[in-house]
């Protein structure tokens, strides 16, 4: 039954159109600050376009020799955290999916229970230093290793795999570490992709941590912590006693194009990200 | 006689268990790293109720009973404001965040050119994979007293005097749940499409045979069959009253609004590890935890009996 357009899908289509702008446009924004020419952006209006066009700063941004770093320490940190987590879990995945497993429920409980307590900032960071993680990479990861969540996620995925393939590798003698390795683990592909690539997201996403454990290395930086600095400097209590107007501009935008570049990575998984959610494979595996 | 029925069963579970070796093995490394993150800070917990001092060995500090909760419980000119800005925000910011995902789709669901939803449901997911530090840099860039917007509002004569929104008392609230409205809409929304898309078609087809407009099918299809995943929504959701997310409040929060816009999770930071009064923080963290436990299994509990959803 098809419908003729009235004013209420012409009216729909304007919200949803306003609600795209409000989404998109502070990003856009900055864009265009960013590409625009410096000495021209002194007014500072709200731009549609980049008034004038220079890479600048960028070009500053790319000579700085803590900001590079900054990149190399969150791709670090975005690719190694990611896969020691997709190998702890998955495996641990794999072993609570078996029924049969002596003591599989205590086990399913004494992970499941961890999603619902936490002992809060102090004791994990009493721990962390106690571990001597403070003041080092390691610290960024090796928390995150086993996300139990996670492993609900991809054990519920395997659920849903077909037990004959399994069952008759093993009658052929066949290990549990072969089984998982050749048989299950490549049948389980979308959703390792999903929680890889989440993980990669949380990781490059964070600051929070080198703040806690590693401000005094900044050697550790990771790009976010870096241009978290670069704003908490110029807070808006400071404003008032800002150096010369010159400055200010160059600082201004350096701080738009860090921003832009450090928003780039999540800007090319993007279609993937979505994909992911908008299949529902977590959210249905959420439900389930 | 039972006693060698017992024995034979157990050699029996040993041998099974050696035969799954590789699967224990497995679970090793993800067993050992929950017990290391999450069960053993748990000790930690002793702080609360001793008198630690940062450097020392946390089991050698000297009871102190419930000095520290006590101290929290009672002296409310400090934490009184903390409780009630972590609440105020925390609930508005679930209770509008919800509302607002299940009104974007069910309006999504309504546009008709299949590619713009599409198009308007990738755009709506972008500011919830931005890092707080982006969505920071980029709210001050257009809100800061020197940013886009005053200068724009500056230069068309509609104010003289910037507004701060980012350091004044008066709009954290505001902000802080208009930013987390804006940056959840895409990601509860999710939940509520699946729900839409789950609708049998049946249903709206019965809807229009007997006249039904637009307006009546949102009313009386969509919306009702929308209502179980609020609720478990909200559900879920009400466990965190009490938690907010450090990243975000570490950077909104500054020396001119932190009397309306500093959270619990911002306040045991503060006092930890700012302040170095462990002890009392762990106290408040303790406190924070254990509320949030309550709060889920007591809201989860009232539901199953009110309407049969629940989580557990």
């Amino acid at each position: 039954m098809k419908r003729r357009l009235t004013a209420f899908d012409v009216f729909n289509g304007l919200i949803m159109l306003l609600i795209t702008v409000v989404m998109i446009y502070p990003f856009w924004y900055v864009l265009c600050y960013s590409l625009s020419d410096m000495g021209m952006t002194g007014g500072n209006k709200l731009l549609i376009w980049p008034r004038g066009f220079s890479f600048d700063s960028y070009q500053v941004a790319f000579q700085n020799a803590t900001i590079v770093h900054g990149f190399f320490i969150s791709f670090a940190r975005s690719v190694i955290g990611p896969f020691l987590m997709l190998v702890v879990s998955s495996m641990a995945a794999f072993a609570i999916s078996k029924n049969d497993l002596v003591g599989v429920k205590w086990i399913r409980r004494f992970l499941f229970f961890s999603m619902y307590v936490s002992a809060g900032l102090l004791p994990g960071y009493i721990l962390i230093r106690m571990l001597g993680l403070t003041g080092t990479f390691w610290v960024y990861v090796l928390p995150g290793v086993a996300n139990v969540f996670n492993i609900v996620l991809i054990r519920a995925y395997m659920a849903t795999l077909p037990a004959g393939l399994e069952e008759s590798a093993m009658i052929d003698g066949a290990t549990y570490f072969t089984v998982f390795s050749r048989i299950v683990l490549p049948l389980c592909v979308p959703v390792i992709a999903a929680v890889t690539l989440y993980a990669c997201v949380g990781q490059w996403n964070s600051y929070i941590d080198a703040q806690l454990y590693n401000y005094r290395n900044p050697e550790l930086y990771p790009v976010q912590y870096i241009l978290y600095n670069y704003i908490a400097v110029k807070a808006p209590t400071k404003e008032a006693s800002a150096a010369s107007h010159g400055l200010i501009t160059t600082a201004h935008s350096l701080r738009m194009s860090v921003t832009v570049i450090t928003t780039l990575p999540i800007l090319l998984v993007y279609p993937f990200l979505q994909k992911y959610f908008a299949s529902g494979l977590l959210v249905g595996a959420i439900k389930a | 006689m039972t006693h060698g029925v017992q024995a034979v069963t157990r050699r029996d579970t040993l041998r099974k268990m050696v035969r799954q070796r590789q699967l224990y093995l497995m679970l090793l490394p993800a067993i050992a790293a929950v017990a290391i993150f999450t069960y053993a800070p748990l000790f930690g917990w002793w702080m609360a109720v001793s008198d630690y001092k940062i450097g020392k060995a946390i089991f050698d500090a000297p009871w102190a009973g419930l000095k520290y909760f006590i101290e929290f419980f009672t002296d409310t000119a400090g934490a009184g404001h903390v409780i009630l800005n972590t609440v105020v925000m925390n609930v508005s910011s679930l209770i509008l965040g919800l509302v607002c995902a299940l009104a974007f789709a069910v309006f999504l669901k309504e546009v008709r050119w299949a590619w713009f939803r599409r198009f308007v449901q990738s755009a709506s997911f972008f500011p919830y994979f931005m890092s707080w530090v982006i969505i920071y840099a980029v709210i001050y860039a257009l809100f800061s007293n020197d940013g886009a917007v005053n200068a724009t509002l500056q230069s068309l004569g509609l104010t003289n005097k910037a507004i701060n929104i980012l350091g004044n008392p008066d709009t954290s609230w505001g902000l802080i749940i208009t930013v987390n409205v804006w940056n959840i809409l895409g990601y509860n929304s999710v939940m509520f499409i699946a729900a839409i898309a789950g609708i049998p078609d049946e249903q709206y087809e019965a809807a229009r045979i007997d006249g039904a407009t637009r307006y009546h099918e949102i009313r009386h299809v969509t919306l009702p069959n929308l209502v179980p995943t609020l609720i478990v929504l909200l559900i879920l959701g009400s466990g965190s009253i009490f938690n907010s997310y450090l990243d975000q409040f570490f950077i909104f929060t500054n020396t001119l609004n932190i009397s309306t816009m500093e959270v619990f999770d911002y306040y045991i930071y503060r006092f930890g590890l700012k302040l170095g009064n462990f002890s009392y923080a762990t106290a408040v963290g303790v406190v924070k935890t254990l509320v949030s436990l309550i709060l889920l299994v007591g809201v989860n509990w009232i539901s199953r009996k009110a309407t049969t959803q629940s989580l557990f």
